[in-house]
């Protein structure tokens, strides 16, 4: 089998874009495979109409030789952009082979290592009514595992003390909606370099009895995280901002972490992450992956989730409530706060080719944090 | 598909030791092969292949990753090199069928070949350097340009140590004369040197000739010490050969202890493992050169691996015992120094049962007392 050409899709819904990834050969077999919308999207596609060439004609079965070998050929270590583009390939790479062994991929990767796989919800809102009523509504639904911003949207802008105040607040929210029989998790994102604040609000919000603290430092400088890990009485989680093999075991072998959240999309697929795992495992470390984008990333976490022994949980924001849903033919959703194995050879995705060209790319950003004085914040 | 049985087939090698190798078999007609690494205790392997197979029975034999959770996490305490050597050797055999149910080489389950042809190195060996000068020869002119020796006389522990040097330094010499600068020539001091400043001394009187690889040059027990020694030695430091799992191989690197990693496939807990800790290495920037001194099954196994590793370096291999080679087809062979990709289905090798029956197990295997001058007990 040889692979014949490269596609790209960009299309825009439910606030964001997506890059959708076809790879088709001369067999009839397609893959289909997501890059990460890391905002520079076109730059993506870009890269993947560059790379392309180095995959036509290649046999689409020798994923890591076609892989190692796109890495290499580019010298200078890949960013956002080449990590993303590869990723996306990497997974439609896979799809194929799961079609032309007529299995699903997990099953090329080892697994299952399990029946189910289990998810986390995302809850947001300014208010404790907003992020209360969300919460009891995810718990009818079967949810057992949560996530939330532990301080409010507007916290580079208040004092400090408020804002430990308003973390105080929002946490009791939360548990009480939630009940003490649930899951609860918080994601700084980052935005928070400082890192005596850091360990302010975790010892703030700890006795809330967390699942995990998410990116309390920013990804730049492991050194932060693994500070912040010695002071914390509580599960550690990050990983999300990094790529590759390399950059996961210099964070492990520094004791910075207790979860890993690679995102399958932009970590390197579905191989890196494996990879990634392994080593993980090894430090007595789980894994909890990334997932903001929508259906195709979610099967790829899912798919990854039930090839590896040592997944703790996977991120997950409704998306089929959404309307990017429509950029995928085949419908899905958790029951009782789990996905069920995929059942159908490959990723086990198809695109809605009507629906993608009907939702052209718009310009799109995260927007700018500020703090009180107008210098540019994290986000 | 669901596994209906485990065999375990051991049989007495004609040259001394046995052959142990596992058979799980499904209702599916499809059935997988693995090598038991022969830990000594031969007799033990049965045991432990059969206290696996009472868990795995009924199980899907393609659920390998879950499979040996089941059997590695179930068992609580450390397993040891026998229990190490029976899951090593089932985890080979699952991944076999599961190469065979979906039609395809194991090296293609594991992201695909990375390379075309897969370079091997042999071992050579004398009691004096002209002897082990001519073994050099006899391998180089059948084409391996990387070959492995003792870095001392086998009779060195009745030597005066300024005598070992001395002589190691006349037999490295001796290897150089006979097959020139341009073959790879690694040392395995096999864990039999107990202090390490005489590893320094040994590999500082064999540096003219440019070594390889050291390997093994002080016991396996002290991580910490080898990640002294590996940042005074001179040369690369191979080693991991008598280390189980990922997590004693981690904690190798994490004390940075090794150049060249050396699981063995047979004992550090089969192909799954094997893949993870490669993974680990790679996350390093370390090598792996898989341990090889079991028969053709553990031999087609590591190609498998090899194929699709990218930070592979190089097989061990050594000519088959005649029990060895006729007791499973096809029995692969370097040429010129390489071997070909292995063929599929699965690992693509079977047993011949007729060899295996008409040779029965006789008697444990004993590596032999190496006794000091003084009466006390050396290592091996």
């Amino acid at each position: 089998m040889k692979i014949t050409g490269i596609t790209t899709f960009h299309a825009f819904a439910s606030g964001r874009n997506n890059i959708f990834i076809e790879v088709a050969t001369d067999e009839g077999i397609t893959g289909v495979g997501e890059a990460y919308s890391i905002g520079p999207d076109r730059s993506v596609i870009a890269m993947i109409e560059e790379m392309s060439p180095w995959f036509v004609g290649q046999d689409p079965g020798r994923i890591e030789w076609l892989l190692r070998r796109a890495k290499n050929t580019m010298r200078f270590p890949l960013g956002q952009v080449a990590w993303s583009a590869l990723s996306g390939i990497d997974i439609a790479l896979w799809d194929i082979a799961g079609k032309a062994a007529n299995v699903p991929v997990f099953k090329l990767l080892g697994g299952p290592t399990r029946d189910k796989v289990r998810v986390y919800h995302g809850i947001y809102g300014d208010s404790l009514e907003e992020l209360a009523n969300q919460a009891l509504q995810l718990v009818d639904e079967g949810y057992t595992a949560f996530k939330t911003s532990p301080v409010p949207g507007n916290w580079r802008e208040i004092p400090w003390a408020q804002t430990l105040r308003a973390a105080d607040e929002r946490m009791a929210a939360v548990r009480k909606a939630i009940g003490d029989s649930a899951d609860l998790a918080v994601d700084v994102h980052t935005a928070i370099r400082e890192q005596g604040k850091s360990v302010e609000l975790a010892r703030v919000i700890t006795p809330y009895r967390l699942m995990f603290i998410e990116e309390p430092a920013g990804a730049e400088i492991i050194a932060s995280t693994a500070d912040l890990r010695k002071e914390f009485r509580v599960a550690l989680a990050t990983g999300e901002n990094l790529y590759g093999l390399s950059r996961y075991t210099e964070l492990m072998d520094a004791d910075a972490v207790d979860i890993i959240q690679p995102d399958i999309l932009c970590c390197g697929g579905l191989l890196e992450a494996k990879k990634i795992a392994a080593v993980a495992e090894a430090h007595y470390i789980t894994v909890a992956p990334h997932n903001p984008l929508g259906l195709l990333s979610t099967a790829a976490g899912v798919h990854h989730a039930a090839s590896i022994n040592n997944f703790a949980i996977l991120e997950w924001h409704g998306d089929h409530r959404k309307e990017k849903a429509n950029f995928i033919n085949e419908p899905w959703e958790p029951v009782n706060g789990h996905f069920e194995l995929p059942t159908q050879a490959g990723i086990g995705m198809t695109l809605n080719h009507e629906f993608i060209a009907a939702n052209p790319p718009q310009q799109w950003d995260r927007g700018f944090a500020t703090y009180q004085d107008g210098a540019p914040g994290f986000l | 598909m669901k596994i209906t049985n485990i065999e375990c087939l051991v049989a007495a090698d004609d040259k001394g030791g046995n052959l142990v190798y596992v058979r799980t078999n499904t209702d599916a007609g499809i059935y997988g092969i693995g090598e038991v690494y022969h830990v000594g205790p031969d007799a033990g392997s049965p045991h432990w292949v059969a206290y696996f197979e009472e868990q795995l029975i009924g199980r899907d034999p393609t659920e390998i990753e879950r499979n040996w959770a089941l059997c590695y996490q179930g068992a609580r305490f450390p397993l040891g090199s026998s229990g190490m050597a029976a899951l090593s050797a089932i985890d080979q055999s699952l991944w076999d069928i599961t190469g065979k149910a979906f039609d395809k080489p194991v090296y293609e389950l594991m992201g695909g070949a990375v390379r075309d042809k897969i370079r091997a190195y042999h071992g050579i060996h004398g009691a004096t350097a002209a002897e082990l000068a001519d073994d050099a020869r006899k391998y180089v002119d059948q084409g391996f340009a990387g070959l492995k020796a003792s870095p001392v006389s086998p009779n060195w522990r009745t030597m005066l140590w300024n005598d070992v040097l001395t002589d190691s330094n006349a037999r490295f010499k001796a290897i150089r004369a006979a097959v020139g600068d341009d073959i790879d020539v690694g040392f395995d001091a096999h864990a039999a040197i107990f202090e390490p400043i005489r590893v320094l001394e040994l590999t500082d009187a064999l540096m003219e000739y440019r070594p390889w690889f050291m390997e093994e040059p002080i016991r396996m027990e002290n991580r910490h010490e080898m990640g002294r020694l590996r940042g005074e030695m001179p040369c690369p430091v191979a080693t991991g050969e008598c280390l189980y799992t990922k997590f004693e191989l981690w904690d190798l690197v994490r004390e940075g202890g090794v150049d060249i990693l050396q699981p063995d496939v047979c004992i550090v807990g089969g192909i799954t493992e094997m893949r993870k800790i490669a993974f680990m290495a790679e996350g390093h920037d370390l090598m792996i050169a898989p341990h090889n001194p079991m028969g053709p099954v553990a031999t087609r196994a590591n190609l498998h691996i090899d194929a699709a590793t990218n930070n592979f370096l190089v097989q061990e291999y050594r000519d088959p015992s005649p029990t060895e080679a006729v007791s499973v087809t096809p029995v692969a062979k370097p040429i010129d120094g390489y071997f070909e990709l292995p063929e599929g289905p699965g690992l693509g090798i079977d047993i011949v049962d007729s060899e295996m029956t008409s040779r029965p197990y006789k008697a444990s295997w004993h590596r032999g007392d190496h006794v000091n001058p003084d009466g006390s007990i050396a290592y091996i």
